[in-house]
């Protein structure tokens, strides 16, 4: 279905492309008679068209985020956008992209660290084409490229924050809070990606009160919500009254967990109390979700390109300050989080913003001193 | 946190219950089939599916009873299509049970994004779970209660029926003829039994069996359908069925080992033990299970061995 669905989308661009091709003659020979065309390329006014392609457009989770941003563009400026989904099989990638340079989009959105190689080897043979690569950084030497990645780390630290003032909240404030000073992490894989995660949590937390131990645990699998749940549900048990997941799908199962121990949870990447708003037990255990939005910062790039910004050949690193990553706003949140724990999450925000707290990060970190972070904050 | 409060305990006992449930079931789907002569591989597809359409016929029918028969249905419809194909059009097996586990990954996402407009999972649909049962009398006495009550309905269900597919096999005469044709399909139909009927019947049950599974996923341990949830379940199951020998009591012992190392290595993760050395827990269970399992069955003659040989010797004498 998948594969079908894009071999629809190209052979319906190959029709745009030949159609370009004879525009473009067309093109030439007015060219060849006035000097005015060469001024009216220049002077393009409105809003750029944008092609976004990504992985599964309804993962409820990253690369949905992205293919919103699209949509949004799209309703705000009235810009030309396409979503090209595909699907499981990175191989379609490059080609895809081959395709879409030889086509008319001002800019071609990639989403995910892994597609680095394909960006490269495209925007070093389309030299005029323009590409946006969402959530990893690019080397020196491609002017027709932005790049930008997120800093998750501070993320979770504001949900570790959040965390700490729940676990030594007095039950009159949060009725499900214990007296053990525990919160857990359930993570998909022991890798950086979701140390960094990790590391900020830990951070977080320690920041509010430095008692607070912190275990930690990995699915090794991003699918797996059985699993996700009897991790968290062994951490419930074990004294935690909140567990943070940043484990996909297999994050979701903790959820599950925490509605049966009648506990805590804070989410990650997409907004998980507003994905079981059928299920209000559920969601509002769920305190907060620590987002990033994409969505919102397509449109940014595309306000920028408007306002005349040059930003291709910038690689930039997004956190808090941008806005881009930030715990959901929604009506659980703002209901079952006390004020003053709200009000001091702003304050910390402000704090990361104007970088008085430096959130450390598992990148560029040796690993046994990653493992020291993580074990040291073991109960 | 002291490793010892985390194992010795009654809860733990409990999470090995959960975890060896679906396990059990897959188990006693490969049984079944091994027992018939066959090979089902197509058992985690099978599961995948029952999860999705449990979850659908719940939400269609606001039962979870229903959304259970309405996944049994599907996991025998499914079953039985890949028996006719196999067993009556002759095409391959194995390459059949590939096949769908292929087409089941992907297809669970289509259908799925056909009724519900998403690809990652269900959440939006009011599906239901099956309830949980409290033991009478037991749910009181303080340490075996904690371990034997308050499970999930499939679960009481699983060993309910690893008893009787144990009866089915041994002591009744359909049972004997399953063997029968499992050992011999050509002596069995020399004394007039049609191994066709009985292969399809282990096929059917092999996916009821299956879709149970699935339902454990969906309906008991979540609420939701997600991608690819029954991770590797169903083919952990048909190693089970291998390890214990393709005998309903030695899959019900292999389950719970199976299902034992994975509640160890969830629990041990949550200490200071690298987390790479916590994963090969139950791989390594399963090597040396293997190994045990066996050499202890060389003095038996392997049941599965014999069997496939038999399917090889088949295929040689119809070329």
């Amino acid at each position: 279905m998948v594969l079908m669905h894009t071999n629809d989308k190209r052979q319906e661009n190959g029709g745009i492309s030949l159609m370009k091709r004879l525009f473009a003659i067309l093109l030439v020979l007015v060219l060849a008679f006035t000097s005015s065309a060469l001024v009216m390329a220049k002077a393009k006014e409105g809003p750029p068209s944008v092609c976004v392609v990504v992985g599964n457009a309804s993962d409820k989770s990253f690369s949905e985020s992205v293919a919103r941003g699209a949509e949004l563009v799209s309703r705000k400026y009235g810009a030309k956008t396409k979503v090209i989904e595909y699907g499981s099989d990175e191989t379609k990638v490059l080609p895809t992209l081959e395709d879409l340079s030889d086509g008319s989009w001002d800019i071609i959105v990639v989403a995910g660290y892994n597609h680095l190689e394909n960006v490269e080897d495209v925007a070093e043979r389309y030299t005029k084409q323009n590409y946006v690569l969402l959530d990893t950084q690019i080397g020196p030497g491609y002017p027709n490229v932005y790049a930008a990645d997120y800093k998750g780390n501070e993320g979770a630290f504001l949900s570790g924050a959040l965390a700490a003032m729940v676990t030594t909240a007095s039950t009159d404030e949060m009725p499900y809070a214990n007296p053990e000073k525990v919160v857990g992490f359930v993570g998909g894989m022991d890798i950086t990606l979701i140390n960094d995660f990790v590391l900020g949590y830990i951070q977080g937390v320690q920041y509010i009160d430095s008692e607070i131990k912190v275990i930690t645990s990995y699915t090794n699998s991003f699918t797996d919500a059985g699993k996700g749940k009897e991790l968290a549900a062994i951490m419930y048990r074990s004294g935690c009254d909140l567990v943070y997941n940043g484990a996909g799908g297999a994050g979701l199962g903790a959820l599950e967990a925490g509605k049966e121990a009648k506990k805590y949870s804070i989410g990650t990447d997409s907004d998980q109390a507003l994905l079981f708003s059928n299920d209000p037990e559920k969601a509002n255990l769920i305190l907060a979700s620590q987002l990033k939005s994409l969505d919102e910062h397509v449109v940014q790039l595309v306000e920028r390109i408007m306002a005349g910004e040059e930003i291709f050949g910038l690689n930039e690193s997004l956190g808090v300050a941008a806005g881009v990553i930030q715990l959901s706003d929604n009506e659980y949140y703002n209901t079952n989080v006390p004020q003053w724990m709200r009000d001091k999450i702003t304050e910390l925000e402000e704090l990361i913003t104007n970088g008085e707290i430096e959130v450390i990060t598992a990148y560029g970190m040796k690993d046994t001193d990653v493992k020291r972070i993580i074990d040291g904050a073991r109960p | 946190m002291r490793v010892a409060d985390l194992i010795f305990s009654s809860t733990f006992l409990a999470t090995i219950i959960r975890m060896t449930t679906p396990i059990m079931f897959a188990s006693l789907a490969g049984v079944v089939v091994a027992r018939a002569g066959m090979m089902n591989l197509a058992i985690e597809s099978t599961m995948l599916t029952g999860a999705l359409a449990g979850v659908l016929f719940s939400a269609w029918t606001q039962s979870a009873w229903l959304g259970l028969l309405g996944a049994v249905i599907v996991g025998i419809l499914l079953s039985a299509i890949i028996g006719y194909t196999a067993l009556v059009l002759k095409a391959d097996m194995f390459m059949n049970g590939v096949a769908f586990n292929l087409m089941m990954g992907g297809g669970t996402i289509f259908i799925l994004y056909l009724v519900s407009g998403s690809k990652g999972m269900s959440t939006g649909l009011l599906s239901k779970v099956l309830p949980t049962i409290h033991i009478p009398f037991i749910e009181n006495i303080p340490f075996l209660g904690e371990v034997l009550s308050g499970h999930y309905v499939l679960t009481y269900l699983a060993a309910i029926i690893a008893v009787l597919i144990h009866i089915f096999l041994i002591k009744t005469k359909l049972g004997l003829r399953l063997r029968l044709v499992g050992e011999n399909d050509q002596a069995a139909e020399s004394v007039g039994v049609n191994s066709l009927r009985i292969k399809m019947l282990a096929m059917c049950i092999s996916g009821a069996l299956a879709a149970l599974g699935g339902c454990f996923m969906s309906m008991h341990y979540v609420s939701w359908f997600q991608t690819d949830m029954t991770a590797g379940r169903g083919f952990i199951g048909m190693a089970s069925a291998a390890l214990g020998g393709a005998r309903p009591s030695g899959a019900f012992v292999a389950a719970i080992l199976f299902g034992t190392a994975d509640a160890v290595a969830i629990t041990l993760s949550m200490l200071s033990i690298p987390s790479e050395l916590v994963s090969i827990i139950p791989y390594v269970v399963t090597i040396i299970g293997l190994v045990i399992s066996t050499s202890f069955m060389k003095k038996q003659k392997g049941l599965l061995n014999r069997a496939k040989q038999n399917i090889f010797t088949v295929k040689e004498q119809k070329q």
